[in-house]
């Protein structure tokens, strides 16, 4: 149970996805200008890392171990993430409302960012049981949720404060997120 | 299942910290997820026109709002519309994800709101201003008294150009001392308070 | 037996408080040196229409018309209206657009009484015992003695006590928290007798479950005079720390009762009605002695006044005459505020008449009052926040405000600011925030009027246009029906049980005959009046 706890906060804190090991950096800023974007956007993709993760740990220990491909893993993952990330935005297509589909999520920005490959690559990096990758996959989806609309909220605050005229804009955002790491750091004692 | 040398019992938590931003951001989700409705497409037209003020009176260069909408959509500048004033560039700005700029000067300038009465001593009944009036403000018939419902009137004064005898007053609604309170000008040094709105 | 439904009374030492709050300098002792003083009667008495925010009066008299002391001059509109009452016997000399205090400078419709010096009542019918009188009766008596709000609003008291919420707590509110003024600690101190008395009128009419009446620690006189007033009374007596805004209704309400009266609603709607102690002394006079509101207590003080003090001002006098009672010096007075120091404006015209709400007048002279210092960059202290008792970020409101959000600023509680000033009172640099809460109220009220007129506009205009269609369709159709339809034949008669072939076939030839004989007489006609081209018309 511990460990359990362990790994799920290691993943979603200590080794976060956004701003520890850098993956997925596009889709955290792209759509950070409303709390409500942020939310929809890494949620979706948090839904695509947890079952693509699954999913290529499940091909990767049943399929390619055995027959000696581990090789094409990147390959095969990148397969199964656009599979699954086409298969969750039909689902969602005509359910959701006006202001979600002008919002222009594209399967790109869900499941083409590097956070959910690098799930999977990292998990068949060691050798760990089913149930530890399972915690990892949801700390890491639970992570890059945090982060997304943690980012989102302070981005809210800083669309109206007085920022100088050279570091309006992406620079600005830049400067936050890397205060927002070196926090992130803080973590790094904890497990 | 390797035991631990520590007992992690602040992993707890921050476990359910964890956890609770995530329902947080789930509830987000939801309220932009319906999953019984097979929603119909919302035009972009549609939520543009519902930004404008609506009173129909060219002064775009369109023939109306729904056209200026339309242009809008097309790639049109936003900064065409006197009545609706900052607050119309403003709405269509973050709507469209736009700078919000100043008004064209081709358009004139802001102007007050007004409203427009008919010198009843002067009609002659012709019929031409109820015929301008894109909302109907003004009751009458061929012959009868025209007069114009100061509730619907939108101000556009479209009706003054067709009026043969020109009876058709135009009055403006503020009175000369202002009705409502002014933001204080900005004194200080107007380069570091000058915000654009959004961050580009 | 006393229920106290505070578990301590006034004597322990229950702590009253609320979020943030400023602690100003009180300035009220030279008010205070002296007793209320009558004033005499002005010459000309303005009497505006106009008393508060709610709709203008409809007057009931003529220029010319002599009036008594007291009598009804013009009927309030609908119920949110006041009616007003002439505050001395004279004549009607007009009834004109005059300047009023209120922060804009606006013009109201005016009444001018020429005062004749002899101050006759009309013919009151005092009574002794208020509880002869139903509640609702009591309720018309105070609405049409014209009571409202003489704390700062103004709004009509009748109707404030005319829901049928049930109702827990009546607060007399004597805490008068702002700087300056000192009109209710001069009225309880001196009258406590009428306080209570209109506080268990105000009881009796909305059947209140306890009454309190609230004063501020730092007026020991006015907790005295009150202590001995309400010896036999189920009225308890709080005192609460002087700290500004005590007096703000919900300010008060949370300190007193714990809880806050949610946004957008009412105080009655969780159990709870406030009224000021003047409103309360008002309703006294307008049930006990069947008096109108025609007079109020009006603090005048300030550094440019030889001698402030409290006058029991009739309503309509004109500033300059109680400035000059006061001894004014015209040239060290260099600001004229109406109201408290952190809440008031600054008047333009001194001949603009007192009205129902002005409580206070203060001639600032330049070293008390100086030019405003220039507004300097926010240094994001968070002093504001702290002081806010409204529990609101006057920072974060600032900010969204200035980038044009104002609808972000009123998601975060725009509406909920009671504007008492605190903020800008502590802000390091100047920043006048208060102007900027107002500003953006005022717009996003426009905003949403403008918003619910396009939508109205849009209808019209799409009903319009469908009209226009359909009508175009129905004339290219009818075009084509009135062609084949038979020449001549009565188009009115549409009914068919008078249709038959052979009717209709003798209307044809009817009609034919006439057409005929139209055409033939035509020629003749022509004929003639070419033959005399030279002579006149026939």
């Amino acid at each position: 149970m511990a460990e359990f706890l362990t790994i799920l906060v290691g993943a979603a804190l200590v080794n976060n996805l956004v701003l520890v090991q850098f993956l997925g950096v596009s889709s955290f800023f792209s759509n950070t200008d409303k709390v409500q974007n942020a939310a929809n956007l890494g949620l979706l993709s948090a839904g695509v890392m947890l079952a693509s993760s699954l999913l290529n740990f499940a091909i990767f220990r049943l399929i390619l171990m055995p027959l000696g491909l581990q090789f094409l893993q990147l390959i095969v993952f990148l397969l199964i993430s656009g599979c699954l990330t086409w298969v969750l935005l039909v689902l969602i297509k005509n359910r959701t409302s006006a202001d979600f589909r002008r919002q222009g999520l594209s399967m790109f920005m869900v499941g083409g960012n590097s956070a959910v490959i690098g799930i999977s690559l990292l998990i068949n990096n060691g050798t760990m049981s089913f149930l530890q990758c399972l915690t990892y996959g949801i700390g890491s989806a639970c992570g890059f949720v945090l982060v997304m609309v943690l980012f989102a909220a302070l981005h809210e605050r800083l669309e109206t404060t007085d920022v100088p005229l050279p570091f309006r804009g992406l620079t600005i955002d830049l400067i936050s997120a890397s205060l927002v790491a070196m926090a992130f750091l803080g973590f790094a004692g904890i497990v | 299942m390797t035991a631990l040398a520590f007992s992690p019992w602040f992993l707890i938590p921050i476990s359910l910290t964890l956890f609770m931003v995530l329902s947080y951001a789930l509830l987000l989700l939801a309220r932009n997820l319906n999953w019984n409705a097979n929603n119909q497409p919302v035009s972009l037209v549609d939520l543009v026109n519902q930004k404008l003020p609506q009173t129909q009176c060219g002064q775009c260069g369109f023939s109306g709002c729904r056209p200026y909408a339309e242009a809008i959509v097309k790639g049109e500048a936003i900064n065409k519309c006197p009545p609706g004033g900052k607050f119309t560039i403003n709405s269509l700005a973050k709507l469209l994800n736009k700078a919000a700029i100043e008004l064209d000067p081709a358009q004139g300038g802001y102007t007050v709101p007004t409203v427009v009465e008919i010198r009843e001593e002067e009609c002659i009944g012709c019929t031409k201003c109820i015929q301008a009036c894109p909302v109907d403000a003004i009751l009458g018939a061929a012959k009868l008294m025209h007069s114009v419902i100061r509730n619907e009137c939108t101000g556009c004064d479209l009706c003054i150009d067709p009026c043969p005898v020109d009876c058709i007053d135009v009055i403006p609604l503020n009175s000369s001392t202002p009705l409502r309170w002014q933001a204080p000008a900005i004194i200080s040094n107007p380069d570091h308070f000058i915000r654009p709105g959004n961050m580009t | 037996m006393k229920h106290s439904f505070f578990p301590a009374t006034s004597s322990s030492k229950k702590s009253y408080y609320f979020t943030g709050g400023i602690k100003p300098p009180a300035n009220k002792k030279r008010s205070l040196r002296s007793v209320i003083m009558d004033t005499p009667i002005p010459e000309f008495l303005y009497l505006s229409l106009k008393q508060y925010s709610g709709p203008d009066a409809i007057p009931v008299v003529c220029v010319g018309d002599k009036v008594l002391k007291g009598q009804l001059l013009a009927n309030a509109e609908g119920e949110l209206g006041v009616p007003i009452h002439a505050s001395t016997s004279g004549t009607i000399r007009e009834i004109t657009n005059r300047i009023i205090p209120d922060e804009f400078g606006h013009e109201a419709g005016s009444i001018c009484i020429e005062a004749d010096g002899q101050d006759t009542w009309i013919t009151r019918q005092p009574i002794t015992d208020f509880k002869s009188l139903g509640p609702e009766l009591l309720r018309e008596k105070i609405q049409l003695a014209g009571i409202c709000g003489l704390g700062g609003a103004g709004f009509p008291t009748g109707k404030k006590f005319s829901s049928n919420k049930p109702i827990d707590w009546l607060i007399i509110n004597g805490a008068e928290c702002e700087p300056y003024i000192t009109c209710d600690q001069a009225l309880i101190r001196e009258n406590p007798e009428t306080i209570v008395s209109g506080a268990r009128i105000l009881q009796r009419i909305c059947r209140a479950l306890h009454c309190v009446i609230v004063i501020e620690q730092d007026k020991q006189d006015a907790i005295d005079a009150l202590g001995t007033a309400i010896h036999d009374c189920e009225i308890e007596l709080i005192s609460v720390p002087a700290k500004y805004p005590s007096g703000s209704e919900r300010q008060l309400i949370q300190m007193l009762t714990n809880q806050e009266v949610p946004s957008g609603k009412l105080p009655q709607d969780i159990g709870v009605l406030t009224a000021n102690a003047g409103t309360a002394s008002a309703v006294h006079n307008a049930v006990i002695n069947n008096e109108p509101l025609i007079s109020r207590i009006t603090t005048v003080c300030g550094d440019a006044l030889k001698t402030p003090k409290n006058f029991r001002a009739l309503i309509g006098t004109p500033v300059s005459f109680l400035l000059e009672l006061c001894g004014i010096d015209y040239t060290s007075l260099s600001r004229l505020i109406v109201g408290g120091s952190l809440r008031g404006f600054t008047l333009k015209n001194l001949d603009a008449p007192i009205i129902n709400t002005t409580n206070c007048l203060i001639a600032g002279s330049l070293r008390e009052f100086p030019p405003a210092p220039a507004e300097l960059a926010c240094i994001r202290c968070g002093s504001c926040t702290d002081a806010c008792p409204a529990g609101l970020m006057p920072q974060l409101l600032y900010d969204q405000i200035r980038s044009n959000e104002s609808a972000k600023a009123k998601q975060y509680g725009l509406n909920d600011c009671i504007e008492c000033g605190a903020c800008a009172y502590v802000c390091p640099s100047h920043i006048p925030l208060v102007q900027y809460y107002r500003a953006a109220k005022s717009d996003l009220a426009a905003q949403k009027l403008r918003q619910r007129l396009s939508a109205k506009w849009q209808q019209r205009f799409e009903v319009r246009q469908t009209r226009i269609r359909l009508n175009e369709k129905r004339k290219k159709g009818s075009r084509r029906r009135s062609l084949s339809r038979p020449e001549g034949m009565d188009v009115t008669d549409t009914s068919l049980e008078n249709f038959s072939r052979e009717n209709a076939k003798q209307q044809i030839a009817d009609a034919v005959a006439r057409v005929k004989a139209r055409k033939n007489r035509t020629p003749t006609n022509t004929q003639v009046k070419t033959k005399n081209p030279g002579e006149g018309k026939p």
